[in-house]
């Protein structure tokens, strides 16, 4: 098995901390840990489909803008 | 040395790791049963399964430091000391059940295996009770440390 680094996901940051919304707080709402929100934005663990859809509801974005690839 | 690609596609690696991670228990529980049937049943003594013994203490405290590093308990078991209680009570009953029925096998006394019996069942409840609220206690305080470290 072998692990991969992602990006860095600024853009879900970014739009977290526009709405004044902190990562424990983001991560009850959809259902997770901290521990992986903080990971999703460090770029250290790839969220199922599913869990990126939650995160764009909570949001307020869509998938393109959060999750797409520059 | 040149990082040999990975030659799975996602839904194979996800497979793959599932098959691992049977093969993980297989071998637990494999290796607990051969201890328990090579002490109890064979009469062997505990250096000619010291092996064994090694490799499922290492196997058991792996899987145990590595859920408490990253904050996790048990899929379904709430961390809590009352589970912890209900744990131990059920480990207790099936190690002291088991002795009750070699030692009756091997003595035909019925009173001597149920007290060797409730021995067993006591001393197992106890120490998997002390050592799952220990786990417990280093569980809580590393969930509570990586839930407060937000990045800035």
């Amino acid at each position: 098995m072998c692990q991969q680094q992602f990006m860095k996901n600024l853009k879900m940051k970014f739009a977290r901390i526009e709405k004044d919304i902190s990562q424990i707080e983001l991560a009850r709402r959809v259902g997770v840990t901290r521990q992986t929100i903080g990971m999703i934005e460090a770029g250290d663990y790839n969220p199922t489909l599913k869990l990126c859809i939650a995160i764009c509801k909570e949001l307020g974005k869509t998938l393109d803008d959060l999750f797409w690839e520059e | 040395m040149k990082k040999l690609k990975n030659q799975l596609d996602e839904r194979q690696e996800i497979k793959l790791l599932e098959i691992e991670r049977n093969g993980f228990w297989l071998a637990f529980w494999g290796l607990l049963a051969v201890m328990f049937i090579q002490q109890f049943v064979l009469g062997d003594t505990w250096r000619s399964m010291a092996g064994e013994w090694v490799v499922f203490m290492l196997l058991s405290v792996y899987v145990v430091g590595a859920c408490i590093k990253n904050g996790i308990w048990d899929r379904k078991l709430s961390p809590s000391p009352k589970v912890n209680l209900m744990i131990s009570i059920f480990a207790g009953a099936v190690a002291g059940v088991f002795l009750c029925i070699v030692k009756y096998i091997e003595y035909r006394a019925l009173l001597g295996a149920v007290a060797s019996g409730a021995f067993v069942f006591l001393l197992t409840a106890a120490i998997t009770y002390i050592v799952l609220c220990l786990c417990l206690g280093l569980y809580t305080k590393r969930v509570k440390q990586l839930e407060e470290d937000e990045e800035e």
